[in-house]
């Protein structure tokens, strides 16, 4: 049984309870007791005044915090990203179950019309949907090839797998508040499927893999179900019938939405689709809150599975830095990823690149948290430890 | 940005600052190190938001970050404890009837409050500087240490019993041969 602990708990050595204090204590020895008394009285003879600006000298200088207090904050940020990475299995599953459940399309046989070619049956949560046969869109073409364009790297499939988890985590997380109506569940839908389409893509089936694909595709989803844009009026282009098709439409259209299809905008303002889902437009500000949230969270997965393999696999670190530095040039992490971009070519015993490339560097951030970690790197020719 | 402007950061350091360095010392901080460390105390209670009024004091939260700072700085100097010179004590300020013997008879007192406390390792010794000397309930030191309050009365039961002993044989051994035996403890 757990013990009661608190105030009044007996102190097993000596009978007496531990909230009394050995100053306390008559029990207690007056050697014991002559040595607390020190303790109390005692003051150490701090000149506040000089401290005090001192304090302020640091603060408008805006000094760096100390070595001890940034580690402690990154290790805290390990642990959530553990705890993020325990979390996310179960919550993907149960939001894709959930969808899946929620958003199938109705039985056939349940439809009051027979399923025509060219028609179209939206489950939207309310019952079918039917869609005139105008309105639907026409089958497109297949995409090129895969073997048109290489596969790419199993690291980046990771990656991107990475941002899948973190999309479908934001999806579920976003469902529970959400509004029930049908244009947002076409809205989460769409977050999805496109994610999962630039994993698929990563992967060799499609070609065209590009660094951020998978951001991209739920940034694009948005701003399709959440804005009237012209863009997001464009008829959608795919093939199915499904709830899925709608999805990967919207995002279609808002992958390129500078570029509106002249033939399509007319249509598409007839569409009822697309007035249903101007209808469930969302203000501006939470999708621009969204894009710039998956960015960095995007950035400092990179940033973090780089430092975590930079022992064990410069090779990729490097890479992972690079592409980075791509995707997110002059970001808030820009010069934390330098850093790590030099401790991997030090590990890949590329000395000399390193220290060509991390003198001007290390004169840049002289006094950062990494620095003398960096500096002794680059002297010794091998990672210190942390 | 913090919420907590120049101003309330120079009230709390006013307020503050010597109880931090009071309680730096008695973490086993050299003296000559206890200003750099109440920088940096400050440094990180401000960009971390400042002291916010809730259930802890601010002397609790200060000592929380204190604590830290104190860890670290010991485990870069983890040998001076036992190489520490009497005349980094230095004279106290709490007894203004100062005279030649009671100056003497104080650093006397404090260098072997320094040694018994060196005899704790850092986790029990927070505890019992924030218990015995700065007289905070252990719940809110459990509290502000992040540990169950179970642990942290076993904790301060340990470092009784281990300071008593230190303290008694402090009293009765000579000086020089005291640091063998705490050692041997430590290192036990």
């Amino acid at each position: 049984m757990r013990k009661q602990p608190g105030p009044g708990r007996d102190y097993p050595l000596r009978g007496v309870t531990e909230d009394v204090s050995m100053w306390d204590d008559p029990q207690e020895s007056a050697g014991v007791r002559q040595l607390l008394r020190v303790g109390r009285v005692d003051q150490v003879d701090y000149d506040v005044d000089a401290g005090l600006a001192r304090h302020l000298a640091n603060l408008q200088s805006g000094a760096p915090l100390p070595a001890w207090a940034v580690a402690q904050s990154t290790v805290q940020k390990g642990w959530s990203l553990s705890l993020l990475a325990w979390l996310l299995p179960p919550m993907i599953s149960a939001t894709i179950v959930g969808s899946w459940i929620y958003l199938r399309p109705a039985e056939p046989s349940l439809s009051p019309l027979p399923a025509a070619p060219a028609a179209a049956v939206l489950s939207h949560g309310q019952g079918p949907l039917q869609l005139p046969a105008a309105h639907v869109p026409a089958p497109i073409a297949p995409q090129p090839a895969a073997a048109a364009v290489p596969a790419a790297e199993p690291a980046v499939v990771r990656e991107l797998e990475l941002a899948q988890d973190a999309s479908k985590l934001r999806v579920a997380q976003s469902s529970r508040t959400a509004r029930h109506g049908a244009s947002t569940h076409r809205v989460r839908v769409a977050s999805v499927s496109n994610v999962d389409r630039d994993v698929e893509r990563a992967r060799g089936s499609e070609p065209a893999l590009e660094s951020g694909g998978s951001l991209r595709g739920i940034a694009s989803a948005a701003p399709a179900a959440s804005s009237a844009t012209p863009a997001s009026h464009a008829a959608p282009a795919s093939s199915s019938a499904t709830v899925n098709s709608v999805a990967s439409a919207s995002a279609s259209a808002a992958e390129s939405p500078s570029e509106p299809t002249p033939t399509a905008k007319p249509q598409a303002h007839k569409e009822p689709v697309a007035e249903r889902r101007a209808e469930g437009a969302e203000p501006q500000s939470p999708r621009d809150n969204g894009i710039s949230e998956a960015r960095l969270e995007r950035e400092m997965q990179m940033l973090a599975v780089a430092q975590r393999v930079l022992s064990t696999d410069p090779e990729r670190s490097l890479r992972l830095t690079r592409q980075g530095e791509q995707e997110f040039r002059g970001s808030m992490f820009s010069a934390e990823r330098t850093q790590v971009s030099l401790l991997a070519l030090v590990q890949l015993g590329r000395l000399d690149e390193a220290r060509r490339l991390g003198a001007p560097f290390l004169r840049a951030y002289p006094n950062a948290p990494w620095s003398a970690r960096l500096r002794e790197a680059l002297a010794t020719g091998r990672l210190p430890r942390r | 940005m913090s919420e907590w402007s120049h101003l309330d950061s120079a009230e709390l350091f006013r307020r503050y600052a010597p109880f931090v360095a009071n309680f730096l010392a008695r973490m086993g901080v050299a003296r000559s190190d206890v200003d750099d460390l109440v920088q940096e105390v400050f440094l990180v209670a401000h960009r971390g938001g400042g002291y916010a009024p809730g259930p802890a004091k601010p002397t609790t939260y200060l000592a929380s970050i204190a604590f830290r700072a104190a860890t670290t700085h010991r485990r870069k100097r983890q040998t001076r404890s036992f190489v520490r010179l009497a005349d980094e004590v230095v004279s106290s300020a709490g007894d203004e009837r100062h005279s030649p013997e009671r100056d003497a008879d104080q650093k006397r007192q404090l260098a072997l409050l320094d040694r018994a406390l060196d005899a704790l390792d850092q986790d029990k010794r927070v505890v019992f500087v924030m218990a015995e000397l700065q007289g905070e309930s252990v719940v809110a030191i459990a509290q502000v240490l992040g540990i169950p309050v179970d642990t942290a009365y076993s904790r301060l039961r340990a470092a009784r019993r281990i300071f008593r002993e230190a303290a008694e044989a402090l009293h009765i051994e000579s000086a020089s041969a005291l640091p063998e035996r705490l050692q041997q403890r430590v290192g036990a």
